[in-house]
Order: C-alpha cells, then sequence, then structure tokens
C-alpha cells in the first residue's frame, strides 16, 4: 500500500474554495498567494478555506482580528512557522474575549466548544487536538518516496530525535556510504517542514574539521534505530517517529507521561 | 506586431530558496508584506534574475548541462554507447548562458565557440546591454574579425593634421575608437584577424591598454571592471589565422553554444512573426550601472576557498607538471623542459614504463597548469559559489566551473591509451567531459589516499609556518629527521606520480629552511 504524506487533523477535511473579500485594511488574497509560494498549493488551498471562513463567520472585522484569523488559518493549514504567533493570538483573543468565538473557531476548524480546550492542550503539546489523544495514535505520515511525489530517493533507515521540540533527524540510505542523507524533520499536528541537511562536501574550514565531523556524525547515528522518541515541548516527552518502509509515520507515545 | 511585453517578466524573487527559510520563526503581519525587493546589497539575488530572463526570455536554451545535486540523482543509462542521462536534483544551469553571465560578473574573457547562427554574438551582445549600453550601440561597437582588419581599423588613427605638423610622435593625436573603454568588448570571429592585429589585441587583453604613434590610452570603463567576449566557428585551430597561443591562454573560459531544441519552435515562430531581438528588449531592473559592477565583482572576489576545496584544487593541479623522463635533475622532470627543450611530451610520456597509466592523471595531457588558468579557475569558482548564493566555495562549484576554465588550456595527450583505444575515445574530442571526468578521479583519489584525514606533509607545511621562534636546534633538526623519512617513505613506494612531484619538492624547500636555521643557530650560539 502506498502511504501519502498526511496530517491526520487534516483526513477528513473537506475544502470550499471560500471567496477572500477584497479589505481596506489588509489584502487577504496577498497572504495567499504568500502561503502558496511557501508552502505549496496544497497548503493555500487550506488556507483559503479556513480564513475565508473565519472571515464569513465576521465580516466587520478589523485589520487585529484578521491578522489574528489570518495567523490562525496560516498555522491551520500546515505553515507551521507561524505557531509560536498564531498561539500568543489565540491567548489574547481568549482572554480578551475579542475577536469573537466563532471566527476563531472557524479560523481553527474546530466547533466554538473546542477552541479553548485545544489552547489548553497546544501548551503542553505542539500535537494536541481535541479527540486525538490516545495512545500510539497516528498523527501524520511523512516522506515517501520520490517518483511518487515524496522526497525520497532511498528508504529512511534510521530515526533520532532532534535537538528541539518537535524536531527529528531521519537518514536515508541505499546502499553505498555516499548516498546516505540525512532530513530534519520540523512536525506539529497540523504541518511539517523536511529539509535535507546539507552534506556540505567541503566539510567544514579543513580537513581535520570535516574528519572530526565525520566521526561525531558516525557516533551519533550508532545507537539510532528506527524508533525515535522526541519531545513535545521543552522537556515533555510527546511524539514518536516511526520508520514505515518509504515513510515516517508521527505517532503519540503508547503510554502517556 | 510585438506581442505584448512578454520580455519583460523577470523571475520573481527568491529565485533560490535557502532550505533553513522553511523553519523560521514568522508572524501573522509577514502573510501582508510584499516579498523584499532586489536591493542593491542582494546582487547575487540580481544575477540570478538576470541568468533566468536570459534562458527563459532571451535565448532559448533548454540545456541544463551545469548539475548541481544534494545526494543521488535520478540517472537514465540511453542507448547502447553508455550514454545517461541525469535528472540533477538542485538548480542545474545552462553553461552557454551562465559561464558568459559569470564573466561579465567578474570582469573576465569567454570565448564563444560554436556553429553560425547559434546566437554567440547574441550572448555577447546581451551582456554589454547588461553592462547599460542601449542594444544600438553595443551592436555598433562589435569588432568583426576579417582578413583585412588593421590595427588602426581596431583602436584608431592619427589625426591627419597631426601627421603633417607634429614635430614629434608625442604631438600625434590619436582618433582613439570608443568600443575600447565600454566594459562589455565584443570581438566576433576572432580566429579571422590576421595575427599583427591579433597582437595589437594581445596587449588590450592582457594589459588592459591599447597603444598606437606612442600613444596611450587605458581600456578599463567607468566601473573598472571589464569583460570580453570572442567568437569563433572552431576551436581546434582552424579559422582564416591561426590564434597565437598567448592570446588563446588569456581566454579565462570557453564555452559551445548549443543547438537549437526544436522542440521549441514556436518561440522561434513567435520572435519571426515579432520581428524583435531580444538585446532591445532587456528589462531596466535588470541593468548593473558602474557602482553594481564594481560592487558585485568585490563581492564575488571575497567569497572565501576553504582549505579543504584548495587542498582538493593543490592535489588536482600537482598531476600535471611532473613526468619521469622529462629531464635529469629532478627539479627539471618536467613537461616543460621537454616542451621548451623541443621534445614531444607524448612520447616522453610513453616511454615512461614505471607508472601506471591508467592511475596517473598527468599522463592523460601533455601540458600542464599555468598559474594564470588556475587564478581563473579561483576566479570563476568563486562567482559560480556567489551565483548560487553560497558563502563559501564548494567542491561542486569548483567541479562546476573547472572544465570551462581548462578548456582549450590543459591538452589531452592524443597518444594516451585513453584516447586511443577503448570506451573512452569520444573523450579525445569532448574536451568538457573529459576534464570533469579527470577532475572527479582526482576528487576520487584523494579521498582513496586518505588525504582528507591525515596529509603529512600539509601538517609539515603548517608546522613550519607556525614559525621558527623558540625552535630549538634540537626540534628542528628532528623535523629534519621526520621531513626526510617523509621522503624515504615516498621512495619506496618505487612508482612515482605528478602528486609525489610538489610533495617532494615541498619536502625539500623546508629541509632547506630548517637546514639554513639550524647552521644560523650554530653561527649564532
Amino acid at each position: 500500500m502506498t502511504h501519502r504524506p498526511l496530517h491526520l487533523v487534516n483526513s477528513e477535511l473537506v475544502l470550499t474554495d471560500e471567496p477572500l473579500p477584497a479589505t481596506p485594511a489588509v489584502d487577504l488574497a496577498l497572504s495567499a498567494t504568500r502561503i502558496d509560494d511557501r508552502h505549496g498549493a496544497a497548503a493555500g488551498a487550506r488556507y483559503r478555506h479556513f480564513l475565508g471562513r473565519a472571515v464569513a463567520a465576521a465580516p466587520a472585522a478589523g485589520r487585529d482580528d484578521l491578522l489574528t484569523y489570518a495567523g490562525l488559518a496560516a498555522w491551520r493549514s500546515g505553515a507551521l512557522g507561524f505557531r509560536t504567533d498564531a498561539l500568543r493570538r489565540l491567548e489574547v483573543a481568549l482572554a480578551e474575549q475579542t475577536p469573537a468565538l466563532p471566527a476563531l473557531a472557524a479560523a481553527l476548524g474546530l466547533g466554538e466548544g473546542g477552541v479553548a480546550p485545544f489552547a489548553e492542550m497546544q501548551r503542553a503539546s505542539r500535537f494536541g487536538w481535541p479527540g486525538r489523544h490516545a495512545p500510539g495514535e497516528l498523527l501524520a505520515v511523512i516522506g515517501g518516496f520520490r517518483g511518487l511525489f515524496g522526497p525520497w530517493l532511498a528508504p529512511p533507515v534510521a530515526v533520532l530525535p532532534g535537538e528541539r521540540p518537535g524536531t527529528f533527524v531521519i537518514r536515508t540510505h541505499a546502499g553505498g556510504a555516499s548516498t546516505a542523507e540525512e532530513w530534519l524533520l520540523t512536525v506539529d499536528v497540523f504541518g511539517h517542514t523536511l529539509v535535507l541537511l546539507a552534506a556540505d562536501e567541503t566539510g567544514g574550514p579543513d580537513a581535520a574539521a570535516a574528519a572530526e565531523a565525520a566521526d561525531a556524525s558516525a557516533a551519533r547515528w550508532a545507537g539510532a534505530g528506527d524508533t525515535a522518541a522526541g519531545t513535545a515541548e521543552a522537556g515533555a516527552d510527546g511524539a514518536v517517529l516511526c520508520i514505515h518502509a518509504y515513510t515516517a509515520q508521527v505517532r503519540l507515545p503508547e503510554s502517556p507521561e | 506586431m510585438a506581442q505584448g511585453n512578454r520580455w519583460n517578466k523577470v523571475s520573481a524573487s527568491p529565485t533560490r530558496t535557502a532550505a533553513t527559510a522553511l523553519g523560521e520563526e514568522l508572524t501573522a503581519e509577514d502573510l501582508f508584506t510584499e516579498a523584499p525587493a532586489v536591493t542593491d546589497t542582494a546582487l547575487d539575488e540580481k544575477l540570478r534574475q538576470a541568468y533566468f530572463w536570459l534562458v527563459n526570455r532571451a535565448v532559448i536554451s533548454p540545456f541544463y548541462d551545469v548539475e548541481f545535486s544534494t545526494g543521488s540523482p535520478v540517472t537514465f543509462t540511453l542507448g547502447d554507447a553508455g550514454a545517461e542521462l541525469h535528472l540533477p536534483t538542485d538548480q542545474s544551469y545552462s553553461s552557454n548562458v551562465l559561464l558568459p553571465l559569470l564573466t561579465f560578473a567578474v570582469g573576465g574573457k569567454c570565448l564563444l565557440v560554436g556553429g553560425p547562427g547559434r546566437g554567440k554574438t547574441t550572448l555577447a551582445i546581451l551582456m554589454g546591454v547588461l553592462a547599460g549600453s542601449s542594444a544600438r550601440d553595443v551592436r555598433r561597437n562589435v569588432q568583426q574579425g576579417q582578413p583585412q582588419i588593421t590595427v588602426s581599423d581596431l583602436v584608431g588613427m592619427p589625426l591627419p593634421r597631426d601627421l603633417v605638423t607634429a614635430g614629434s610622435l608625442a604631438e600625434i593625436e590619436i582618433a582613439w575608437r570608443g568600443w575600447l573603454t565600454e566594459p562589455v568588448k565584443i570581438i566576433d570571429e576572432y580566429n579571422r584577424i590576421p595575427t599583427k592585429t591579433q597582437s595589437a589585441l594581445l596587449t588590450m587583453v592582457a594589459e588592459g591598454y591599447v597603444e598606437s604613434h606612442d600613444q596611450m590610452r587605458s581600456t578599463s570603463p567607468e566601473s573598472g571592471v571589464e569583460s570580453w567576449f570572442f567568437t569563433a566557428n572552431d576551436d581546434a585551430g582552424g579559422g582564416t589565422f591561426p590564434v597565437i597561443q598567448a592570446l588563446r591562454d588569456r581566454m579565462d573560459v570557453t564555452v559551445a553554444a548549443q543547438g537549437f531544441n526544436n522542440r521549441f519552435f514556436d518561440e522561434l515562430v513567435a520572435r519571426v512573426e515579432a520581428g524583435e531581438r531580444p538585446e532591445d528588449h532587456l528589462p531596466a531592473e535588470l541593468v548593473f550601472d558602474a557602482d553594481e559592477q564594481r560592487l558585485l565583482e568585490a563581492a564575488i572576489r571575497a567569497v572565501p576557498l576553504p582549505g579543504a576545496v584548495r587542498r582538493q584544487l593543490e592535489f588536482f593541479a600537482g598531476h600535471f607538471e611532473f613526468v619521469q623522463q622529462g629531464g635529469r635533475r629532478f627539479e627539471y622532470r618536467t613537461k616543460d623542459t621537454v616542451r621548451t627543450g623541443g621534445g614531444e611530451v607524448a612520447e616522453v610520456i610513453e616511454a615512461n614504463s614505471g607508472a601506471d597509466l591508467q592511475v596517473d592523471l598527468g599522463s592523460q595531457t601533455s601540458n600542464s597548469l599555468s598559474v594564470r588558468s588556475l587564478q581563473t579557475l579561483i576566479r570563476y569558482a568563486k562567482a559560480m559559489a556567489y551565483f548560487r548564493g553560497r558563502a563559501v566555495v564548494g567542491l561542486d562549484d569548483l567541479a562546476a566551473v573547472l572544465p570551462f576554465a581548462l578548456r582549450g588550456k590543459l591538452l589531452p595527450n592524443e597518444l594516451h591509451p585513453r584516447f586511443d583505444v577503448g570506451a573512452d575515445r569520444e573523450l579525445a574530442t569532448d574536451s568538457i567531459s573529459w576534464l570533469a571526468d579527470l577532475f572527479a578521479e582526482s576528487r576520487r583519489q584523494f579521498t582513496a589516499l586518505g588525504l582528507d584525514g591525515h596529509d603529512p606533509v600539509s601538517e609539515a607545511l603548517d608546522l613550519f609556518n607556525q614559525g621558527l621562534e623558540d625552535v630549538t636546534s634540537a626540534q628542528a633538526a628532528s623535523r629534519l629527521t621526520a621531513i626526510e623519512s617523509l621522503i624515504a617513505g615516498i621512495a619506496k613506494q618505487g612508482k612515482l606520480y605528478g602528486r609525489h612531484f610538489d610533495d617532494l619538492l615541498a619536502l625539500k624547500y623546508l629541509h632547506q629552511r630548517y637546514t639554513n636555521y639550524v647552521s644560523w643557530l650554530g653561527y649564532g650560539g
């Protein structure tokens, strides 16, 4: 069976091509273009869906409110660079009760009752989502064979937790040492980025440094297996990455802390 | 009828995406700001935009022969003669546009070779327009090589009034030709220029000035950065007049103009119907003014060349000077000794039965690399790294420009078995593929010899470069012993290759410096 990259929060999402109204305060169409350019057409379509619904729920919104909807919709569409700003805006909105709950809920694709619990869960873990907390539950499938629109030419063979919350390092390998690649995965409940770590041929300023770096890399990967437990927030466990054929799966831990 | 503004489309920034950009923290405000405009400081981005305009709008060049890949590119073997098609995974480029553009950026000299009608002159004219001249002026300033062209035709002539009245040469005023101080100078069909006129051209190209009737004129433009473009329909010694070797050696890079891909006929038809020339439609925002040309050239020179890359280049260049039976004394066992002494390098190489010709990369060439060629190579490798937005020169940048910088300078030894028989015979005429292969093989040998991890000669040189202050006589003697031991180690291997030549001479140099130092200590103490 071919596994396609997917975040499970989007698995039952039915996208509507919401019209983005022209507003004097901000250029909503421009923001959709930025998401398209930066994160691809699929994220762009989700962004238009969530933002369009939020704006429809609060047609008279001012600039600040529109920025809040846009930030939340961008994060919800999978652009995880917006997470910190969107979460801050969400907490301010909940505390001050403005913008109104229906538009916030629409921007996140939640019912009105789910917004506050979602904010609470996100404070503890970037993988928090109402109704999605069973031990071992699948959160996302990432990667895939390049011939089937994924990023990898060779299957992943080992994973390590990254230094920052929500990050993992994945090694793909096709046999010879020269074909090994390392990829940095940054992931949350809505989206991920997968960046090939440059195997810089220069190896640093001199040959000795390059050799040292190669030794350090070998030592780091020596204990790596096909599963790695990473942190969901600083100091808190919360996600496991395991290799499954040509993909890697992000799951909740089997035994929650 | 002109077809709207189809010429005006400039690639949107950024033309190269930094992988790390996806991981940065963003705010909602960032969604509503336009992509940053190209500023004076983003000259690399402007250079890339110029490249993409040239390949996508100006010249129809769907060739991506300068390949870059992260990881392994997908490769297909095609036909039954070992042809391979690679699908690169990183942004790759068309050499016949990129190398002229890099020449423009560094202020170099580019030779465009290829049959008639392949866009060589058009490309050169586009470089002139990029430098801020009008297309009409650039076209007018193209110097057409032809068998009757004289030095006066090229540089200008003395005023007839002065020729009659002047009491000395110093009083003769020269009416210099206007093209001499253009930032981009174009010499079409340079192999049709008579030998004497070629010599005048050489002074201009090599020294940056022109002389006539005891008068001199600098060819430097306002920016101080001048680039030269030469075209020729033959790079193998053909043409009306043979190109003098010194002038040929001044060509920093040699690029072949590619043939037309007939799958792109629609664009050709559109141009015929519109009656337009690309050089008349260069978007104004892509023009580099004098200050930008100066900044661009300085920024390229400032790109660092890391020690590990330099070492690989040293190792590569070291293969080619030495030839076993080239002389008697060790220092004179070089191809240059044979050549300047009137011998045949190929025959001397063939007479060497001691080394394995398959392994000895130096045996594949009939000459060695000049310092000028190496300087050019470094400059273009820096330009390549700069163009790709890299902070330092990588081995891949060096590998990409090396075949174009050494074409016509590192010459194949046609008696070598590789070119004579077997599967590689086509490399005798495909010098770009041969040079790329030569560098790749050199890199493989470098790795196989473990020189990236442990290089005792480099270590000995580094130790010496730390200075001799406080080095005692006993320590110097110990270093002398270590040097002799390194030389003995090489001697024990029996076979001697080009790569040993520089190492042995460097060790001799160190030995001499320590010997002198020990003598001096003894004298002082």
